[in-house]
């Protein structure tokens, strides 16, 4: 089994290298992708000789996901694993996402909140939204998931030959569970625990919350309500 | 505002919306772009369904008729959304120029690239 964990990274100069060089220790193929950075994160993947990908203009975090996925399927890999940039993930728990996979799930979550753990569990305004979405979720799928804005997730082959066709734009992440499940792919939490990030800004900053909630709101209620 | 005016106002919005919430799910509307529209129609069903809300407003700011008020709403969500185009087309047309210059300058290397290793293999035609 190839396995590929894939990076997107906008502005993570403070981490990048770190999280690269815990991969590069783990000895998984990776590569990085770049999303129109403005910071010296190109520089950083340049001078250190890292494997990337830069794209030329910012494309969003689900246009760099994409690009990931491509290149998985270019390079004939068999499972590819998204890992943020920003060193919330922690790469133990790769394995654990592989397992999962090569036990018949199509896309494996790594979740924060399956059980109690003393991991990062980010603020309770949060886990109220995360919440909903899993509502949200289970109301369009039957599906249950805990952490549906987890991006530190596994994609099988089928999963990669769909996200590489078509994956949404922003706030890609639990539209993209119910698009799975909609073309039959099987959807499996795997429990987790996560950092605070090390570097770096949340690409949802507390005024855009509302309008993430209402905009992914609507695109599982739309999303789930294609192909019926 | 009459009876009338209410349901054919409250007709154009639901038919709207659906129209809208249609084209995002066959993909030709992107879900980012259609929020304005959704929430315009929101507003006029609101409009139609509770016209107390349009009453109040349309009196404190003096209004002759309530209708004139809603299309006002209209025109100012309309007004809003022809701005929102606007930066978007910037934002496509700043892309686009970015995007051609890349292309040119990576194609005008591999030219060079190009004719560099040609000059080279003659080189080595030459020397045999």
């Amino acid at each position: 089994m190839k396995v590929l964990l894939i990076i997107p990274a906008y502005n993570e100069e403070a981490s990048i290298l770190g999280v690269v060089r815990s991969i590069e220790r783990a000895g998984y193929d990776y590569v990085v992708i770049i999303d129109g950075a403005t910071d010296r994160t190109l520089e950083i993947c340049k001078d250190n000789g890292l494997n990337y990908i830069n794209l030329p203009i910012n494309m969003g975090i689900g246009g760099a996901v994409q690009t990931g996925h491509m290149y998985a399927l270019r390079n004939g890999y068999d499972i590819d694993i998204q890992v943020d940039g920003d060193g919330q993930h922690d790469i133990t728990y790769v394995p654990a996402l592989v397992k999962a996979i090569q036990n018949g799930a199509d896309l494996a979550i790594g979740s924060r909140f399956m059980e109690q753990t003393d991991g990062f569990q980010s603020s309770s305004a949060r886990r109220a939204g995360i919440n909903w979405l899993k509502r949200g979720i289970k109301h369009v799928t039957g599906l249950t998931i805990y952490d549906s804005t987890s991006g530190f997730r596994a994609s099988g082959r089928r999963a990669i030959e769909l996200f590489a066709k078509s994956y949404p734009s922003d706030y890609p992440e639990p539209e993209s569970i119910v698009a799975a499940y909609n073309h039959g792919l099987t959807v499996r939490e795997v429990p987790v625990k996560m950092r605070e990030r090390q570097g770096g800004k949340s690409s949802i900053n507390f005024r855009r919350s509302i309008y993430y909630m209402i905009k992914v709101t609507l695109a599982i209620w739309i999303e789930g309500h294609r192909n019926k | 505002m009459s009876a009338a005016l209410r349901i054919f106002l409250l007709t154009i919005a639901i038919v709207f919306l659906i129209e809208v919430f249609r084209l995002v799910l066959a993909g030709k509307l992107q879900l980012k772009y259609s929020l304005l529209w959704m929430l315009l129609s929101v507003i006029l069903m609101i409009c139609a369904i509770f016209p107390e809300v349009v009453y109040v407003f349309s009196d404190c700011l003096g209004f002759q008729a309530p209708s004139n008020f809603v299309f006002l709403i209209s025109i100012i969500g309309l007004i809003g959304i022809c701005l929102s185009l606007t930066v978007i087309v910037s934002w496509q047309a700043r892309d686009i120029r970015f995007l051609l210059q890349k292309v040119t300058l990576m194609e005008e290397e591999l030219h060079r690239d190009r004719n560099q290793c040609g000059k080279k293999d003659r080189k080595f035609e030459d020397l045999r």
